[in-house]
């Protein structure tokens, strides 16, 4: 497979994940306003910053914002084109990089990425949110498990499936992991120290935002309590978006590609996912809130980041060259004097 | 009920003759229209045109931020070719090829045909697309133009006319696999029996011909489409043709060349590349060679080829044979390389770099065509009786600046075709664009890209401008 | 011996180069010997003959490398020209060789020497009152000598004719590159030729002698291609020896090429000729 096509299938699929984890992340935040009684500006303020601290746009945002409120977050996060991690950005990036592939994927997938696309451009897009946004991020999400579905179904499971699935599981566990921090951020440093109606009901926001609330009470009969979400996001081995399920999927799917056995290792980025999957097999949720859960996730955040590069430098090395500044410069030429 | 009020007004139709009588070839298509109200007409119509958008069969407009995309308008009404007359473009376009294929390989060899004075020199060196770079560079099996998109039109007495040999690297071959496809779903019922000969095969027999044509008769040779990217307007028919053919679509940053040989890079490491389908201009392929501030192109390209460790096609400079000076000649050269008279008839031709000529095209040219010698598309270009005083000027400064680069040519009233236009046919100019390729055989799939003018009495059937297309049928026979 | 050093400031790769460094073979000289040496030395290199008959070699260095390194060695025998230069040139057998193959790249103009109705009115000025192609040439020769000035620094290596026509300095690239517009747009076939200088030890040149130098040369009637050297205001003899020709620099340039790499570069170039009998 030309390492130009496996790039743009990795990120087709990163940017579907992200469109769709931003996309519930908002609908999780502005459904939470309705569970609060009218709120001052600095109110809103607190709400809002850990929603686009967990987008990773904090910088961007301030520069083009006045104030953090439901109006400018939510059109910062899901309209605006400025902003490389709004719904509309990432989908539309998914889309760009499937047509950049469009021969590689089957016509449904991209049907389905187009339709999105001429869906988002449109006035009705606008119009849907304004009418209801919870419409909207429905379908947003729609679209991506409609992706993921067709994926699975019409594209043939070989090696351009698989860095699919890696990009996927990457940015899944990237986003849980961000999404998770949001608490510390509202969170007192010490855990045992809150509790009460309010914080139960931020805690199952925050299962929701990662679709988490009834498979989390399928297991956990009791409340909702900080250290079993905690636990359950984190190393729940069996709910698909913990960040130890999309870890050990992501190095399964890396294995595939490469065709190396479990407990071995071919290459460098198989090595450093390999090494966090035992790192996170042989921990525990009193391991993360030992070193501080934000230190954790931090940590977490920053292996992906090191998967990534791996990724990038073994698999996508040929890859094209950053044309802007390595454009091929005439050799210098002596005047014939 | 459709045709009540339609006219030929005086052009020649293709599907009516003079006394409005029906062509044979066309009496199915037009029972079968009959049985179909305006509304169900329409309603295929939008259909048809939905499915275009959704599949993305898009061209992209340069020049235009926002919805880059459009589809290229598609006309149901289909044109239609009975057997005999496609017999005989098929000998004509056969023999046209095989003499621009010879003299591509003479004019980089030889040069016969410039040392016995049938083609001056002047006109050959002064070609923008004259590669100096490629003289004496060996092509496997002496193919040059492996894929020729020749557009065709029809004089107001019916003659078919060769008004230009898309060398280089034309497109559009997608739009008619594409057209056809729409056309079977529009007329699920009467297309298997309307006696319509298959296009099917065109993307294997392309295949066919890029291996045939591998260094050294390489066997299972790799084969990949190279394209400019996904901003090219072209970029769609670059996916499709590459994903019937099932090879790999190539970007120039995919290639890399090592030891004079081509390889691309994949996942798995650097495999080696045998021939290369090009869908980028010469002037861009190789940024060692041509233009340097080329991103598109593959450094070293040039080189391999030289090597004979890898063949492209069409070869690099296939344009100076359809260059619109060199146009002229091809008569003479069907003469001069096969002894055989040429088949298909083409466009009288005056030269502005030619003093008679020039002086003839000063005065009469609000009356002419002009063309720029080196431009496709229809850019460039000047139609006298319909443009003008101020174009007329412009074009007159432009020509006595660059005579070279000019030529002109009676305007030839195409031959008109029913056409869908807001509720009823109306006749529209067409042109016909066969596309022809040269392997082991020379293969012409049995159809075309017909191109018709949407506006009212326009000439000018080019996408960029205002050009719809239609499905071609050629019958399996005359009726 | 021609030396060329590349030293780029950072690595760079994918370098792929042509040089026209191997002198021509003809009536008037012979190449002996010529040896091509790169540095790195795992360097392809395939030679062939281009458009203008010359002798190019393409090379490609494809690793990562700071310094490129290309030196060319050739042993050349030159001879004395001994074509009577006396006869008459009549300018009406110039006539239509334009469409000639032989003349055509010749006579246009070319990326470098665009012509343009300022040199042809120039030329004419210059030329009037003579009818002999062989004197016209000699007197555009002498022209370009005594108004143009010898000035290194005041043009670069991609500086075309019409600048040098206003700033009227320049080195024999542009001289060469003037030489060549004045007498085309007369109707004279005149090339650009690249190539060596042998200046005897003790004689004092003005020219510094660390570059290839350049001339052109004219097609004159009854004769043949001669060689004029505007920069000395002499026709070439066996001092001289012919490496390439071709419409303008461009098409000889000496080394050209790309590379991949944002590194800036700095070039120096050695070039000496020594007698060997």
């Amino acid at each position: 497979m030309l390492s130009r096509v496996a790039d743009s299938l990795y990120w087709m699929s990163r940017y579907i994940e992200r469109a769709e984890n931003i996309a519930r992340l908002l609908d999780v935040n502005l459904q939470l306003l309705l569970d609060f009684e009218a709120m001052d500006d600095d109110k809103l303020k607190e709400h809002w910053e850990p929603v686009i601290r967990a987008a990773g746009e904090e910088e961007l945002f301030n520069e083009l914002y006045d104030q953090a409120d439901s109006q400018s977050v939510t059109d910062f996060l899901t309209f605006n084109r400025e902003n490389p991690s709004s719904v509309i950005s990432c989908m539309f990036a998914a889309r760009e990089n499937a047509r950049m592939i469009r021969d590689q994927i089957s016509t449904e997938m991209w049907q389905c990425l187009n339709h999105a696309y001429l869906f988002l451009k449109s006035n009705n897009a606008k119009k849907v949110w304004e009418d209801g946004p919870y419409e909207f991020y429905k379908q947003i999400l729609d679209y991506s498990h409609l992706f993921q579905g067709m994926t699975d179904s019409t594209f043939t499971h070989t090696e351009g499936y698989y860095f699919m699935q890696v990009g996927k599981y990457l940015e899944r566990a990237e986003k849980t992991s961000r999404i998770l921090d949001i608490k510390y951020h509202i969170l007192l440093p010490s855990v045992e120290d809150v509790g009460g109606a309010i914080d139960a009901v931020q805690w199952g926001a925050l299962l929701r935002s990662c679709s988490a609330f009834e498979a989390y009470h399928s297991i956990y009969v009791t409340s909702v309590n900080p250290l079993k979400v905690s636990d359950f996001l984190i190393f729940n081995s069996n709910f698909p978006r913990s960040i130890l399920f999309s870890v050990r999927h992501l190095d399964s799917n890396l294995r595939k590609i490469s065709g190396s056995n479990p407990g071995f290792y071919s290459n460098d980025v198989e090595r450093v996912s390999g090494r966090l999957v035992s790192d996170m097999t042989y921990s525990n949720i009193d391991d993360a809130f030992k070193s501080g859960l934000h230190e954790y996730l931090g940590m977490l955040q920053e292996r992906f980041v090191e998967i990534g590069e791996a990724m990038f430098a073994n698999y996508m090395f040929h890859t094209r060259p950053d044309m802007a500044t390595e454009i091929a410069s005439q050799q210098q030429q002596q005047q014939q004097q | 009920m459709f045709f009540d009020k339609y006219s030929t007004d005086g052009f020649f139709d293709e599907m009516f003759d003079e006394t409005g009588a029906v062509r044979p070839h066309y009496r199915a298509i037009l029972e079968r229209l009959s049985t179909l109200t305006e509304d169900k007409y329409e309603l295929k119509r939008q259909a048809v045109d939905l499915s275009f958008l959704r599949q993305g069969i898009t061209f992209t407009v340069y020049g235009d931020d926002e919805g880059t995309e459009k589809i290229f308008p598609f006309d149901l009404m289909p044109r239609i070719i009975p057997q005999s007359e496609w017999e005989f473009l098929e000998r004509g376009l056969t023999q046209r090829i095989q003499a621009l294929n010879m003299f591509l390989k003479d004019v980089y060899s030889e040069q016969r045909i410039i040392k016995e004075g049938i083609i001056p020199a002047s006109y050959i060196l002064s070609g923008k697309h004259f590669r100096r770079e490629f003289m004496n560079v060996d092509i496997p099996r002496d193919i040059y133009i492996h894929i020729c998109g020749t557009d065709l039109i029809r004089d107001e007495k019916g003659n078919y006319l060769v008004l230009e040999d898309n060398a280089r690297s034309p497109s559009g071959v997608s739009y008619l696999l594409e057209n056809r496809q729409a056309m079977k779903r529009a007329f699920p019922t009467f297309f298997p029996k309307a006696g319509v000969r298959p296009v099917e095969n065109y993307s294997e027999e392309l295949l066919n011909t890029l291996q045939y044509v591998a260094p050294n008769g390489k066997e299972d040779p790799v084969c990949v489409l190279l394209t400019p990217g996904h901003f090219n307007s072209a970029y769609f028919e670059h996916c499709f043709l590459a994903r019937q053919m099932g090879i790999e679509i190539v970007e120039g940053s995919d290639l890399v060349v090592r030891d004079f040989k081509v390889y691309m890079r994949t996942t798995q490491g650097l495999q080696q590349v045998d021939v290369i389908y090009r869908r980028i201009d010469d002037d861009f392929i190789d940024p060692s060679v041509f233009r340097p501030d080329s991103m598109l192109g593959v450094p070293g390209l040039v080189n391999a080829l030289r090597a004979g460790n890898v063949n492209i096609a069409n070869a690099i400079g296939t344009g100076i044979a359809d260059d619109k000076l060199i146009y002229a000649f091809v008569p003479d050269m069907i003469r001069f390389y096969m002894s055989e008279e040429p088949i298909l008839g083409q466009v009288e031709t005056f030269f502005a770099s030619e003093e008679k000529d020039f002086t003839y095209i000063m005065e009469n040219l609000d009356q002419l065509v002009v063309k720029s010698a080196n431009e496709a598309g229809g850019y460039g270009m000047l139609i006298g009786p319909k443009a003008s005083k101020k174009e007329v000027e412009d074009f007159r400064a432009m020509i006595k600046a660059d005579p070279r680069n000019f030529i002109a040519q009676p305007p030839i009233m195409l031959s008109r075709h029913p056409t869908w236009a807001k509720g009823d046919f109306e006749g529209r100019h067409v042109d016909l664009r066969p596309y022809i390729l040269c392997g082991e055989k020379t293969s012409i799939v049995p159809g075309g890209l017909t191109r018709v003018a949407l506006n009212k009495g326009s000439l000018v059937v080019n996408s960029s401008q205002g050009g719809g297309s239609k499905d071609t049928w050629v019958l399996y026979s005359d009726e | 011996m021609h030396s060329t050093h590349y030293r780029y400031a950072s690595p760079v790769s994918d370098s792929i180069n042509d040089a026209h460094l191997c002198p021509v073979s003809d009536d008037f000289q012979q190449c002996v010997s010529f040896q091509l040496d790169f540095s790195p030395q795992t360097v392809n290199v395939m030679r062939q003959l281009d458009f203008y008959t010359n002798q190019v070699h393409h090379f490609e260095v494809m690793e990562s490398h700071q310094l490129l390194e290309v030196v060319a060695r050739s042993e050349v025998e030159t001879f004395t020209d001994q074509r009577d230069f006396t006869v008459s040139c009549p300018p009406e057998m110039l006539v239509g060789l334009g469409r000639n193959d032989r003349y055509y790249d010749y006579l246009a103009g070319s990326q470098r020497v665009a012509l343009s109705p300022m040199i042809q009115h120039e030329a004419k000025e210059i030329i009037a009152g003579i009818s002999d192609v062989r004197q016209q040439v000699e007197r555009v020769m002498g022209y370009i000598f005594e108004h143009f000035e010898y000035a290194p620094g005041t043009t670069h290596v991609e500086s075309d004719v019409l600048h040098v026509f206003q700033i009227q300095r320049g080195v024999c690239q542009d001289f060469a590159h003037v030489m060549i517009g004045l007498c085309r747009s007369v109707g004279i076939p005149t090339r650009y030729v690249s190539g060596y200088f042998y200046v005897t030890p003790k004689s004092q040149s003005t020219v510094d002698n660390t570059a290839s130098h350049a001339w052109v040369e004219c097609y004159l009637p009854n004769i043949g291609w001669v060689g004029y050297d505007p920069t000395h205001d002499r026709r070439t003899d066996a001092s001289y020896i012919k490496v390439a020709m071709g419409r303008d620099y461009v098409d000889v340039r000496p080394l050209a090429g790309t590379y991949r790499g944002k590194s800036t570069v700095e070039m120096d170039v050695t070039v000496s000729v020594q007698q060997l009998s």
